[in-house]
């Protein structure tokens, strides 16, 4: 399996939903804390197990995340931690990228996610404790979202209900909003802790998944969200990232900073079906393709970028 | 003599009128009609109660009676009158008549006039001039006396501009004093607070070297941090906030607490064109992470950070078309394939139609057939990867 090597720490990847081929991969210097950052497209090679760099886009501070357009092949969007959010375009030569530069966020723009369903519009969840919308034709944000208490880390639009999303705070809670409505339609107080991350099942709507420091993985169906569907654990430390898969209703993959991705089931009793632990720094990244089934990749602070096919020891070459 | 005179003065005399009166106004009377003195001793003695001619001799005992009564009656009026009753007696005594009430009435009453009549005089001369002698007198006494007390006044003043005069030099005094010492209070606050940045600088790096040893043996991760940052950007209160877990791993191992500082990420970015893509950089292994942060609070900036304008060379640039269509989502596809209720072809074959498939395709479990929207299968999941 191909590994590939950033020279920043690395802090999210995502397969195009274009090219089943090509990644994106948001870099940052200096774990994170201060310095520069860097958008890297790369390509599976269709000969063998090798990653190549497709184009790579420098920025002033680091970047935290990237997610492609839907609408667009060649357009991705970079939350960067000066509060800005930079819009590239591959088919152009690098030195007319960024093409856009959206700079509203008064802290660092944590998570990105882009419309699958509509296709034309994207979130943004910042460490100033909102969300905003945001179309790649105009300038200004669509809407803002302030309701939460604390840093915002993730966004997830709704796979079926495309006015639907669901944000995950620090404040502990999982809001579910819909943007047709002012406000949030739901709180879920999920964890104890902050929580990191939040992604909505795939193949039931109603589904949605949190990941939070307290190390566990919950899941949680919003007509009764006072209990949740099942409790996933088995990771040491704080769940970074968590994502449903985009071809199996049960199948989830998360990374954590105990240094694994790990796979999991969650209608079964024993939730964990697969671990794979070949990162030797946080694995702050993970990602499920949607065009190739169970086509996975997975980043962390060791700089390093892994694609496997799952069932397969990413480190085997 | 002549005997009608002689008898006409008989008849007066013997008048009973006339015998009140003194002799001497009769003898009087009767020279005045023109008897003689012979004519007239003549009528007295042929009057059978006229009084003697001779009145020391005859009459003196009598006139000591008179006197006597004119005493008794004049008595009362005082000294001053007593000359008047005397004269009085003295004439009574000189011819031996019978005094009656009538005589010591007028007497009386004209000593009484008379007494008023002094009276009067003092009241209306005498006593205004005195009054306004003492008013005079008392007012002198006034006068001095006023004078007295302004002068008093005056004193007293005059004491008590110079007892507030003093009490403010004194006050000045004291208040030049506490200036002073005031500054030297000052003085001595500015050494010991030069003292106390010192303790805390030493504090400071020694937390840092015992937090260096810690994480060297330590791997833990809370996103706590979060809150530190917000609340200050002391280094200090940011690795206190953090959860500590022990977990061995090698000495070189990276730090493992995430941090991240506000106000130090933004740089002044110069232009610098971008180059083509740089290769990844090789055999440069990654610093700490406490190193870098030991840094940062050090207020040192990590080598390696470039200044880089990312800002958007042409901010309108338009968007290219898009040379895909986009592609339905595998949970769309099921949803539709669920409502048509037939399986489609799988989706996911290379738009290339090539059989043989790139590597990224070759698992265990396909078989060509997308099984989308099933539950879950005990095969599907390959082999556990274990360490």
């Amino acid at each position: 399996m191909p590994v590939f090597k950033t020279p920043f720490n690395g802090y999210s990847v995502r397969f195009s939903p274009f090219y089943e081929s090509r990644l994106a991969v948001a870099t940052a210097q200096n774990f994170g804390i201060l310095g520069n950052g860097r958008v890297h497209v790369v390509d599976l090679a269709p000969t063998g197990p090798v990653i190549n760099e497709l184009v790579a886009f420098d920025t002033a501070d680091g970047v935290y995340d990237v997610a492609w357009s839907e609408s667009h092949d060649s357009v991705l969007v970079a939350a960067i931690a000066d509060g800005s959010i930079k819009v590239y375009d591959t088919a152009l030569p690098p030195q007319s990228n960024p093409v856009r530069s959206l700079k509203e966020h008064a802290r660092e723009v944590h998570g990105l996610d882009y419309n699958p369903t509509r296709r034309d519009s994207f979130l943004s969840a910042s460490w100033d404790d909102s969300v905003k919308l945001w179309t790649l034709d105009r300038p200004a944000s669509l809407r803002t979202f302030r309701e939460h208490a604390y840093c915002v880390y993730s966004v997830a639009w709704n796979p079926k209900h495309a006015d639907v999303f669901a944000s995950a705070s620090g404040d502990c809670t999982v809001r579910i909003w819909d943007v047709r409505e002012p406000g949030s339609t739901m709180i879920i107080p999920g964890h104890e802790h902050e929580i990191l991350s939040c992604d909505w099942n795939k193949y039931d709507e109603c589904l949605i998944a949190t990941a939070s420091v307290d190390k566990s993985i919950k899941i949680w169906d919003v007509r009764n969200y006072r209990v949740p569907v099942s409790v996933l654990n088995g990771h040491g430390y704080a769940v970074r990232k968590i994502k449903f898969s985009p071809h199996r209703r049960n199948l989830l993959v998360s990374c954590s900073y105990d240094m694994t991705v790990c796979l999991w089931d969650f209608m079964v009793e024993d939730a964990l079906v697969g671990r794979y632990d070949h990162h030797t720094e946080f694995a702050v990244g993970v990602d499920l393709s949607v065009l190739v089934d169970g086509l996975m990749a997975s980043t962390g602070w060791d700089e390093l970028v892994y694609v496997w096919q799952q069932g397969m020891d990413p480190r085997a070459s | 003599m002549r005997e009608e005179l002689v008898e006409m003065a008989v008849k007066f005399l013997s008048n009973p009128t006339v015998g009140t009166s003194p002799v001497g106004q009769r003898r009087l009377f009767l020279e005045k009609k023109g008897l003689t003195g012979d004519e007239i001793d003549e009528a007295f003695c042929r009057v059978p109660d006229s009084t003697p001619s001779v009145p020391f001799r005859q009459d003196i005992n009598s006139s000591q009676d008179v006197q006597s009564k004119s005493f008794a009656s004049v008595q009362p009026q005082g000294a001053p009158q007593s000359s008047q009753p005397l004269v009085e007696s003295m004439l009574t005594v000189s011819r031996p008549s019978r005094f009656s009430w009538s005589y010591a009435i007028v007497s009386i009453v004209l000593l009484i006039f008379s007494g008023a009549g002094t009276s009067m005089l003092l009241k209306k001369l005498f006593l205004p001039r005195l009054k306004s002698w003492i008013r005079k007198v008392v007012l002198e006494e006034d006068d001095d006396e006023s004078r007295n007390s302004k002068q008093s006044l005056y004193k007293e003043a005059i004491k008590a501009a110079k007892a507030a005069a003093v009490a403010s030099v004194d006050t000045a005094k004291a208040s030049l004093q506490m200036l002073q010492s005031n500054r030297e209070e000052g003085r001595h606050f500015d050494v010991l607070l030069r003292r106390l940045g010192a303790h805390i600088a030493e504090l400071r790096s020694m937390s840092i070297t015992v937090q260096r040893l810690e994480s060297a043996r330590n791997a833990s991760y809370k996103h706590t941090d979060q809150y530190s940052q917000r609340s200050s950007q002391n280094g200090l209160s940011n690795l206190s906030k953090t959860s500590v877990v022990h977990r061995d791993y090698p000495e070189n191992f990276p730090g493992q607490m995430k941090f991240r500082t506000s106000g130090v990420s933004n740089f002044d970015s110069s232009v610098r064109p971008l180059s083509a893509p740089p290769r990844p950089s090789v055999g440069q292994h990654p610093n700490s992470y406490m190193e870098i942060m030991a840094k940062i609070q050090r207020g040192e900036k990590p080598p390696g950070i470039k200044d880089i304008n990312d800002s958007p060379p042409n901010p309108n640039q338009p968007l290219p078309n898009p040379q895909i269509t986009p592609r339905l989502k595998p949970w769309e596809i099921a949803r539709q394939q669920n409502s048509f209720g037939h399986t489609q072809e799988k989706v996911f074959s290379p738009p290339n139609g090539e059989s043989r498939q790139p590597w990224w395709r070759r698992n265990n479990n396909t078989n060509g057939i997308a099984d989308v929207g099933n539950g879950m299968r005990g095969d599907s999941y390959g082999l556990r990867t274990d360490k």
